[in-house]
């Protein structure tokens, strides 16, 4: 073949152009330390990147959720632990309140005591985080209780997503978390010979929470009156008949009471003078900490101790349904520590993934560099030898 | 044979010796002129004489001055140009399309979208909260103008080779001239002999390969030299006669290539011009257009949620109850007299369907495409759903299997879309209005009226291909309904003409109107229930459901019942982001293909220019030695003169 001095300079141009270009490309991913810079790079590897950035992005999306799912719950379960405390410690004082010991007078300074817990209560459940009510559902900016301990709220639960598909509710309202289910009834027997089978609350709408005293008074068979403890007001009376409830009305209350002879008596069934303190249960009846600390302070202000008893019966619900919520705190907070760990080994694997798609190779990148620069090195070389010679040269 | 004939030898042996020198010199001077073809000076034998001893050589002479040339290397080389020419601009154009979308710079919508969902994601977080608010809306704020800013640049681009076509033509009719100039000269210079006008001939080669970059060519030599230029069919250069080539462009922005009253648009197949027009339609139809898809959904889709939802300051006067019964449901018969909300507690908007059993006395509700409560008997004259209360007209009550809708919305998050109409060809009529009345019924796909005559249209989806609406029938002034658009066409001058088409597109102006409507971040919605208010964040929840592919917007399946057939709306299957994603690896795979094939062809171009300047180009060392060679030969000449003279000096001595 023959060769013209075009395609000699030619060939040498275009060889230091591809060179330089290989140079140039290598450069570039040292400086970025990427192998993918753009997406004609590796449209696969980019299309990859795409995703994997996306989904790293939203897992610390989601894991900022978590911290504010940890954040709103952990201050509802600090909440919670003060109110299990302060429900302790009325249960405490009702205890010592109901004491032989203890007079009409000592009574009232326990009772102020009582008060204050109950202001306590009243403020734990008005609890505030960054501006709104925590216990009051999705109507954050209402005041939970309202000064008659009425509930303001909704039902509302606002759930945050924790993960993709993944829903939690962080929020408790004050209807559950500062009341309990009394579902069976709370009696102090003041008789010898009979007993309270049971008190039932049957409203279905609209229970309230009331204790009753059913004073046997005179005759046989024997007539008994049932007064209302808080308003003293009678709200039953008449003949008793064996084995036959006692049904009344007070209120919105419909309330069935059955009395049993007790068997073992002496002489069995309810006689003159026999009085007995319920508080009647119900499968529809709610009963707020509010009630329940309200009912402790009126039996020891009126030195009430049956009254106080009854308070007292009402506590250990109180507690154990805080310690309901408590738990489910806690239990949320496992699953959301969980939830973190996954959180972070996928972004981990993902990061790893990433990193693997779309970084350079360092140590790989170098020696290509070195090598293309040997070979411009070496085309530089040969380029002047060649296109130093010329015949001219060598003509005088 | 005297003496005197070694005179005329040793002339011919000078001259000759003299014309190769000549030839040399030019070839040197010529060493690095492009197109260039090295030339030989041909020496023949001069016819010899008849003596008696026989023939009697008479010197030399010079035949002809030929250059070396490769006609069939020549051809390839030129066809090779158009290639390397379209690959080029192709390269060009695709490799800075493909930096628009490179996420790898930072750049692009993907961080601004997943940007605005996690906006979406902390006001769910927060629902009352201001801050959170505010940092949405600013969250909304970066959308919008990076995706104008994308717009922008495409833009750009497309008007630089709005630009870049005008000078190309041009360059086109300048070398077609000079061609037609060089054709003469040529054909005079030849005189139809068979010696070539080499320098000319060169010069004529090398405008033809220039052109051949521009634009596909053909060319014929005619016998006296002169060569006609084609493009697309049409002549560009016939001998001395130029036709000039234009460009114009069309109502819809579109360049038409012509020649000769003909346009060869669709014949510009190769070539730097075919590189141009093809990379604008690649993006106007392409990364423009699936852009503007993106926007036009994401407008649409997150405004249908965000009117579902309730602001922390949400009054019964930010809802409106629209009846779009008549649009959709063209066999109904009860016309809906009015429709208000009684019960701003128990009020959820949506888009309500409420159907009529075969009696019309029960009906079902569908919110949203999902069935909420069915078989409830029909007290006449309303309908309570929801908060609404929906009352029939009197004198046109619910007829049996009527199906009515009504959409109730609240306030939008970003400005809705609008739809852009083009009146292509019609001198007679107009579009006088447009609405989109239905958006969760929106395609975004553009479409075409075509008339077939002055009574009757098609509707003709432009994305798929197919007519969705088949001959109906025209009157002035009437709505056309279809995929949730209304546009009216009236009369002008007269009625539309057969072969009258409309362009009817929602996406045109996606970008450009896409603008946040919401001022005060109160007005965010992030409830679902008014009485919710603050903390019900169901709302947000739905939206975040919205970026996921999650929620489904409507229910395509359940509003047809055989009346009128609606297409589901949305991207497909696709996720705002995987839309998004999709546009990158579109502009990845173009530029990818484009560095490709242009690394292909110009190694091709390379090796065959390597060969041809093999056969033509000059070599310095050769050209060295020829010098040498005709020096000897003319000083050989000229002794040859010296001794004849000396020996003529002889003889007159005698």
């Amino acid at each position: 073949m023959r060769i013209s001095s075009f395609n000699i300079y030619d060939r040498i141009t275009r060889g230091f152009q591809e060179n330089l270009k290989k140079l140039f490309i290598s450069q570039e991913k040292i400086a970025s330390g990427k192998k993918i810079n753009r997406p004609s790079d590796d449209v696969i590897g980019m299309s990859k990147v795409s995703d994997y950035k996306l989904h790293i992005n939203k897992n610390e999306q989601y894991r900022r959720n978590i911290d504010e799912a940890i954040v709103h719950l952990s201050v509802t379960e600090s909440t919670m632990d003060s109110v299990i405390d302060n429900l302790n410690r009325a249960y405490e004082l009702a205890l010592t309140g109901i004491n032989g010991d203890e007079n009409a007078e000592s009574r009232a300074a326990i009772a102020k005591e009582v008060q204050e817990l109950y202001d306590q209560m009243l403020n734990f459940g008005n609890s505030r985080f960054r501006d709104k009510y925590i216990f009051s559902g999705y109507k954050t900016d209402t005041k939970t209780f309202d000064n008659n301990e009425i509930y303001q709220g909704d039902n509302g639960r606002t759930e945050l997503l924790i993960d993709r598909d993944v829903k939690m509710a962080i929020n408790f309202t004050g209807d559950t978390a500062f009341s309990f289910h009394l579902s069976e009834e709370i009696v102090v027997d003041d008789s010898e010979g009979a007993n309270v089978a049971n008190a039932v609350n049957t409203t279905a709408n609209g229970a309230t929470f009331e204790t009753y005293r059913v004073e046997f008074i005179a005759g046989s068979p024997v007539d008994y009156e049932i007064y209302n403890n808080d308003t003293g007001v009678l709200v039953a009376s008449g003949t008793y008949t064996s084995g036959a409830p006692i049904s009344f009305t007070d209120g919105t209350n419909n309330i069935d009471i059955t009395i049993a002879d007790d068997l073992g008596a002496a002489s069995p069934g309810p006689k003159v003078g026999d009085t007995f303190y319920i508080a009647p249960g119900g499968d529809n009846l709610n009963v707020t900490f509010f009630e329940s600390l309200d009912l402790l302070k009126r039996g020891l202000n009126n030195n009430d101790v049956p009254v106080s008893t009854l308070a007292m019966g009402t506590f250990g619900y109180a507690i154990s349904s805080a310690n309901n919520i408590r738990t489910e705190i806690g239990a949320k907070m496992n699953a959301l520590d969980s939830h973190i760990d996954r959180n972070e080994d996928n972004v981990l694997s993902w990061k790893s993934t990433l990193s693997h798609i779309e970084d350079a190779d360092i140590t790989e990148t170098f020696s290509e560099f070195t090598r293309i620069e040997v070979a411009l090195q070496a085309l530089r070389n040969t380029g002047a030898k060649i296109l130093s010679q010329s015949l001219f040269d060598f003509l005088r | 044979m005297s003496l005197f004939g070694l005179f005329d030898i040793g002339k011919s042996a000078l001259f000759a010796s003299q014309t190769a020198l000549d030839v040399t010199s030019h070839n040197i001077a010529n060493a690095n002129t492009p197109n260039f073809s090295r030339q030989e000076a041909i020496l023949e034998i001069a016819t010899p004489v008849s003596t008696r001893t026989g023939f009697l050589g008479r010197g030399v002479t010079v035949s002809s001055v030929r250059r070396h040339f490769d006609r069939f290397l020549e051809a390839q080389l030129l066809g090779q140009k158009q290639n390397f020419g379209r690959a080029a601009v192709l390269e060009d154009v695709f490799s800075q399309l493909e930096e628009i979308f490179n996420e790898q710079n930072g750049v692009g919508l993907s961080t601004k979208l997943i940007e605005y969902l996690n906006a979406w994601h902390d006001v769910a977080n927060n629902p009352q909260l201001l801050t959170q608010r505010t940092a949405l809306l600013q969250n909304a704020d970066n959308l919008v103008s990076e995706s104008r800013q994308i717009e922008n640049w495409i833009e750009n681009m497309i008007q630089s080779i709005d630009r870049e076509v005008p000078i190309i033509i041009e360059s086109i009719n300048t070398m077609a001239v000079e061609i037609s100039r060089l054709n003469e000269r040529i054909a005079q210079v030849e005189g139809g002999s068979p010696k070539e006008a080499n320098d000319l001939r060169d010069s004529r080669d090398k405008l033809l390969s220039d052109l051949n970059e521009l634009v596909n060519i053909e060319t014929l030599e005619d016998s006296s030299g002169r060569v006609t230029v084609i493009v697309g069919q049409r002549n560009l250069v016939s001998g001395s006669i130029v036709h000039s080539i234009a460009a114009n462009k069309t109502v819809d922005g579109q360049f038409a290539i012509t020649l000769e009253n003909t346009d060869i648009t669709d014949r510009i197949v190769n070539g730097k011009l075919s590189g141009l027009l093809d990379s604008k339609d690649t993006m106007t139809n392409g990364a423009l257009k699936d852009f503007r898809r993106l926007i036009a959904a994401i407008t649409n889709e997150v405004n249908i949620v965000h009117s579902r939802g309730f602001a922390l300051n949400a009054q019964i006067t930010d809802f409106s109850i629209n009846d779009i019964t008549g649009q959709k449901y063209t066999s109904t018969q009860g016309v809906i007299q009015s429709a208000t909300i009684t019960d701003f507690n128990s009020f959820s908007p949506g888009d309500y369907v409420i159907q009529f059993n075969a009696g019309a006395t029960q009906y079902d509700v569908y919110k949203n495409g999902q069935l909420v409560s069915s078989g409830n008997t029909y007290s006449a004259p309303s309908v309570l759903t929801n908060g609404m209360t929906i009352t029939f007209s009197g004198g046109n009550p619910p007829q049996g299997n009527d199906i009515f809708h009504v959409s109730a919305q609240g306030e939008d998050f970003f400005n809705p879309p609008s739809v852009y109409t083009l009146n292509k060809t019609s001198s007679n009529a107009n579009i006088t209005s447009t609405a989109i009345f239905d958006r969760t019924a929106l395609a975004y796909d553009e479409y075409e009226i075509r008339f077939t005559s002055p009574t009757a249209y098609d509707v003709y989806n432009i994305n798929d291909g197919t007519t969705i609406i088949n001959s109906a029938t025209y009157s002035s002034g009437g709505s056309i309904y279809f995929d949730g658009i209304e546009v009216v066409i009236t009369n002008g001058t007269g009625s539309p003409q057969n072969g009258d088409i409309f362009f009817v597109s929602p996406l045109e102006n996606a970008v450009e109107n896409f603008n946040v409507a919401i001022t005060d971040s109160d007005d965010i919605a992030a409830a679902k229930t008014s009485s919710g208010l603050p903390g019900d964040n169901e709302n947000a929840l739905d939206m975040i459901g919205l970026f996921e592919g999650d929620i489904s917007l409507y229910d395509g399946t359940i509003i047809g019942f055989g009346d009128t057939s609606y297409s589901t709306p949305g991207l497909g299957n696709a996720t705002f982001n995987d839309f998004y994603n999709g546009i990158v690896m579109t502009t990845g795979t173009l530029s990818g293909a484009a560095k490709d094939s242009l690394a292909f062809e110009e190694t091709l171009l390379n090796e065959m220019q390597f060969k041809r300047e093999a056969v033509s180009g000059v070599n310095l060392d050769e050209e060295a030695i020829n010098l040498i060679k005709f020096q000897k030969a003319y000083e050989a000449g000229a002794r040859l003169i010296s001794i004849t003279d000396e020996l003529l000096e002889i003889v007159l001595n005698l």
